[in-house]
């Protein structure tokens, strides 16, 4: 509810569920770039929202360090939600219907920040998403197809060591090779250069709902992905020393994508019934 | 596999989060009593400030001259963490005050004083604080009271307390206005200071019915101590840096026993 109530902003134009669209497994709608109050772009792609309670940290860069924090980021962004945490709750509390469900919840008169936070957290922890084919294969319900399987096993040899299984991530900050970066990604936190040009490893699940891709949403699809892997990394003192060109052929990238699809959960993203 | 482990994981967590919550509402109702055989009392901990080396009087939206950098400046706002307080007992013990965070407010007489409350009665020897908020409370998620983000003194994007806001209005600077938001908790950027004072000379008696009261002299002029006129300055800094760091802990370590 609070997700999903524009009041959270400071014109009550943008709730979270604006540039968080469960159909798009909490991204934006394709977008590469989000537009939040008075029609501002954001600076980065409005990732997908699941499995967050496995997350270290949050945000491309990590500069949310506690679940309970993340909400603050975008509310009191100047881009985004362009608000201030008090006076978000001082309007909360003008709401009688989020009084009373806060004084159901937490038992409260009067609702604070602590308690608006942990309502947060409640909710975006409790966005899980682990239904997809691959996840019945794990659980032996059914096989990969020939195809499937054959990029499952190339997925184990060239991107398992990132995007590490079952969540597809290793939630570590990585320089993966992109053209004209001019973000400097997790050094903005750290102030380190060997930082630059780093983002967080974003997971492999439900790729086909949360194009698109890469910190800037940069490439509209899957194949401009692989193009990358393949041949377009370039190379910089920061690059991921993991990392080198993977040149697939034309093959393996179809069996790579076959693969990927296995990751969609088209029940959490509210496909199942279209 | 992977579902079973993923929803166990979940359950767990709702548990802690769940737990942690009727934990808080029980504190907030009832606070916990302190051991029924002792008596308690209270003393104060105040927060005086002055400038410079004359130590004239420090007052907000008032003009001061930097005596080393010649800069003139005025505050509008200093505020900053106190927490972790802790006295030393006879028997050489420290005893902690619970829930230890403090917002100091030049702005408001009131709140440059912490009074310390539920203190055994006795005479303590020494006194520690840190200046700033500990590490482990910048990465613990949702607090209240001082902790409260709310206070305007958190950083969103890049997630840690703001130790120190000093904010004002100088010729010195492009745009005529500065504000330095002082921060970090970890790495070379760690502006949290411990300070402690012995108290042998003039031990702290805490007594029921009595106020005592230890003055801690705080000097905002050592802001500018090492990092030097606001002229080589960005104006605006809102974030952990060398700077920052450099000035913080510049202001925090020159703190003294009145």
């Amino acid at each position: 509810m609070l997700f999903f109530d524009p009041v959270l902003s400071v014109d009550s134009t943008i709730s979270c569920g604006s540039c968080h669209n469960k159909l798009f497994a909490y991204s934006d709608r394709g977008s590469s770039l989000s537009t939040g109050i008075n029609q501002q772009i954001g600076i980065r792609n409005s990732p997908p929202i699941f499995n967050v309670l496995w997350n270290k940290s949050f945000m491309w860069d990590g500069g949310v360090n506690h679940l309970e924090f993340m909400p603050l980021a975008p509310i009191e962004n100047e881009l985004e939600m362009g608000e201030k945490i008090k006076h978000v709750i001082a309007k909360l509390n003008r709401i009688p219907e989020y009084r009373n469900q806060f004084k159901q919840a937490y038992g409260i008169d009067s609702i604070t920040d602590k308690y608006f936070l942990f309502a947060m957290a409640q909710f975006l922890g409790s966005l899980i998403s682990a239904n997809s084919a691959y996840d019945s294969v794990q659980l032996g319900l059914k096989p990969f197809s020939v195809t499937e399987q054959s990029g499952y096993d190339l997925y184990k040899q060239k991107c398992a060591t990132c995007h590490a299984e079952p969540l597809f991530t290793d939630y570590s900050f990585r320089n993966n090779g992109l053209a004209n970066t001019s973000d400097s990604g997790r050094m903005r936190i750290t102030l380190l250069p060997e930082d630059r040009n780093k983002f967080k490893v974003p997971s492999l699940r439900n790729l086909d709902y949360s194009f698109p891709y890469m910190h800037d949403g940069r490439f509209k699809t899957l194949p401009e992905v692989l193009d990358h892997y393949s041949e377009n990394i370039i190379s910089s003192p920061t690059l991921d020393p993991e990392l080198k060109p993977m040149y697939f052929s034309e093959t393996e990238k179809e069996q790579l994508l076959a693969f990927l699809k296995t990751l969609n959960d088209p029940g959490f993203a509210g496909r199942l019934n279209p | 596999m992977k579902t079973i482990k993923l929803s166990g994981i979940l359950a767990l967590f709702i548990m802690i989060v769940f737990t942690q919550s009727c934990k808080n509402d029980d504190d907030n109702s009832n606070p916990t009593p302190t051991s029924t055989d002792t008596t308690t009392a209270h003393f104060h901990l105040q927060f005086n400030h002055v400038w410079a080396m004359a130590e004239s009087p420090f007052a907000l939206n008032t003009e001061l001259i930097h005596p080393m950098t010649g800069d003139t400046m005025k505050f509008t706002m200093l505020r900053y963490y106190v927490s972790n307080i802790q006295v030393k007992k006879t028997d050489g013990t420290w005893w902690s005050e619970a829930n230890s965070y403090h917002i100091i407010d030049v702005s408001d007489a009131e709140q440059t004083e912490i009074e310390v409350d539920d203190v055994p009665e006795g005479t303590y020897s020494a006194i520690r604080f840190m200046f700033g908020v500990d590490s482990a409370h910048n990465v613990s998620g949702a607090q209240d009271g001082a902790l409260s983000v709310s206070e305007g003194m958190f950083w969103s994007w890049n997630n840690g307390y703001i130790m120190m806001k000093a904010e004002g209005t100088s010729n010195q600077v492009s745009g005529g206005s500065f504000s330095y938001h002082i921060g970090g908790f970890s790495g070379t950027n760690n502006v949290v200071t411990q300070k402690e004072f012995s108290l042998e000379s003039s031990p702290l008696t805490v007594k029921e019915n009595t106020h005592p009261e230890i003055v801690v002299k705080a000097n905002p002029a050592r802001l500018f101590h090492t990092v030097g006129s606001m002229t080589s300055l960005s104006a605006t800094i809102h974030m952990p840096g060398a700077t920052t760091t450099q000035m913080g802990k510049d202001f925090f370590d020159a703190a003294v026993l009145e």
